[in-house]
């Protein structure tokens, strides 16, 4: 049975640490909101993935940044610096101080974040996370829409070929993403520093429809034995099958447990 | 000025944990209100709205419990320990844990979409002061919403998991879509002796007997049905609160 405890953050924020159910483990986790989903996560995936970890010996927290779920108030400092914040509370009170962090959609853009800016995160996680690669996108979306009635072709080739913006220039403007180009610095300097990574794309999204794309996102660090890359393009952006949910949280225990043994 | 966050706890027995979090309003409370939460997606998908809307009654004087169902949230539990029979026995705990807070102060229960089933079973069991039922849905018609969304948005599935055993994309028991889809609690809502507040559209509102009904502004009903999340504005949340705070059953 898994053990939560409430963990105040301040007058205004508080989280659930899910303490390790086996011999406690160096390494804890720390999983980020899904988007403006409060933390238990989209079909409780965040609840059931700490339960999850914590059964094999990781302490887990959870906890809602500002302005979703339970707290209330709007940020009044930057959220790399709240999640630092959180890092040190959370490695007061289980004693680890490495840490892996991320989660789906936003919560891998700011696990990608926090990771470049403190050493503490040895390990992160990325469920759509950043993702550019337009050329292979295009082909992707013309791959799919060759398999359509001839009819709605030239809709398509309107759509990819016009002024219309591209999904991925969308996601851009809609993400909390590095400015294009700074990506493969960024993965070389957390490779360096002996970061792991795991990044997991779903066929939920409208940005990325092909493998490749993570390759030519990341170049050549992104082949690494230090990253994990699984495409599953037939789950959800949400996970709300089940079936990928239980898979999902199978992969991401085994990836934790391979890379993070001590 | 921003809303202040709830204070979370802990509540029930070791073996049936259930996570709440408690609106404290700045001064003595005048009132108390238990919010049955809605089921399944609607529950994610309104999580904020009702933390927001709790904040504002508190700011008004009135102390708000909200809590997870077992098997739920951040309760214990695995999501098929999630029944209507436990959710009920869930609402009974929260709600002593909520008078404990009041003490003899008049006490209304809040009831949000299917979360209107253990809203009026705890009413009929404890005799709140009021009941507010929030764009409530019956078993059955229920059942239906969910089952037609399931087919509108059935994603891939590995195999290894029969789609029946899930309800709205959450794994569920065997009984509870039967148990759910027998369930007559606005019939049984009739019956009660507490005045009952319906919130509402006021399009297709079933006919239950109400002594008044609120209709809900568009931002603050929408959500239902929604996969995605949307943002609640404050100004909405703020007036409904104002007008169930001065209630005269909450006088």
């Amino acid at each position: 049975m898994s053990v939560e405890e409430i963990l105040e953050l301040g007058p205004q924020s508080f989280g659930l640490l899910t303490r390790a159910t086996s011999d406690t483990r160096a390494t804890a986790i720390m999983l980020l909101n899904a988007g403006n989903v409060h933390r238990s996560g989209p079909f409780r995936l965040a609840t059931r993935l700490a339960r999850a970890l914590a059964a094999a010996g990781y302490p887990v927290f959870r906890f809602d940044l500002p302005n979703i779920g339970d707290t209330l108030p709007v940020a009044d400092r930057p959220l790399t610096q709240v999640t630092q914040e959180v890092l040190d509370r959370v490695q007061h009170r289980t004693g680890c101080s490495r840490f892996v962090v991320g989660g789906l959609c936003s919560g891998a853009d700011r696990g990608w974040q926090l990771a470049l800016k403190d050493p503490r995160v040895t390990g992160v996680v990325l469920l759509d996370g950043l993702a550019r690669g337009a050329g292979w996108l295009r082909l992707a979306r013309l791959g799919r829409a060759a398999r359509k009635p001839p009819a709605a072709w030239l809709g398509t080739l309107r759509r990819q070929f016009g002024r219309a913006k591209s999904p991925l220039r969308i996601t851009e403007s809609l993400r909390d993403w590095p400015a294009p180009g700074t990506e493969r610095a960024q993965i070389k300097e957390l490779l360096a520093r002996g970061t792991k990574i795991f990044a997991l794309f779903t066929g939920g999204t409208s940005y990325f429809l092909h493998p490749r794309q993570f390759f030519a996102t990341f170049g050549e660090p992104a082949r690494d034995r230090a990253v994990k890359f699984e495409h599953w393009p037939e789950s959800d952006h949400l996970f709300r099958s089940e079936s990928y949910r239980q898979r999902l949280i199978v992969t991401i225990k085994a990836w934790v447990e391979s890379q993070f043994p001590e | 000025m921003s809303l202040a966050s709830p204070r979370p706890l802990m509540i029930g027995p070791q073996d049936r944990r259930l996570f709440a979090a408690l609106h404290i309003p700045p001064a003595n409370p005048l009132a108390g209100v238990l919010v049955c939460a809605p089921f399944f997606h609607e529950y994610i998908v309104s999580y904020r709205l009702f933390a927001l809307l709790g904040a504002a009654l508190a700011e008004q004087g009135v102390a708000v419990l909200r809590f997870d169902y077992y098997g739920t949230g951040d309760s214990g539990g695995v999501d098929t320990d999630f029944s209507l029979a436990g959710a009920c026995a869930d609402a009974a705990r929260a709600l002593k844990v909520l008078r404990e807070q009041v003490e003899r102060l008049p006490l209304a229960i809040l009831g949000v979409r299917a979360g209107v089933l253990p809203a009026i079973r705890t009413s009929a069991a404890c005799d709140p002061r009021t009941l507010w039922l929030w764009q409530p849905v019956d078993g059955a018609e229920y059942i239906s919403e969910l089952q037609q969304r399931d087919t509108a948005v059935q994603p891939q599935s590995t195999g290894d998991v029969d789609p029946a055993e899930t309800l709205d994309g959450f794994p569920c028991n065997a009984k509870l879509a039967h148990e759910l889809r027998e369930e007559r609690s606005l019939d049984l809502a009739r019956g009660l002796r507490v005045p009952i507040t319906l919130l509402d559209s006021g399009i297709g509102v079933p006919r239950i007997l109400c002594a008044r009904r609120i209709n809900l502004a568009s931002s603050l009903r929408d959500w239902v049905g929604q996969m995605d999340l949307q943002r609640f504005p404050g100004g909405p949340v703020r007036e409904l609160a104002r007008n169930l705070a001065n209630l005269p059953e909450l006088r």
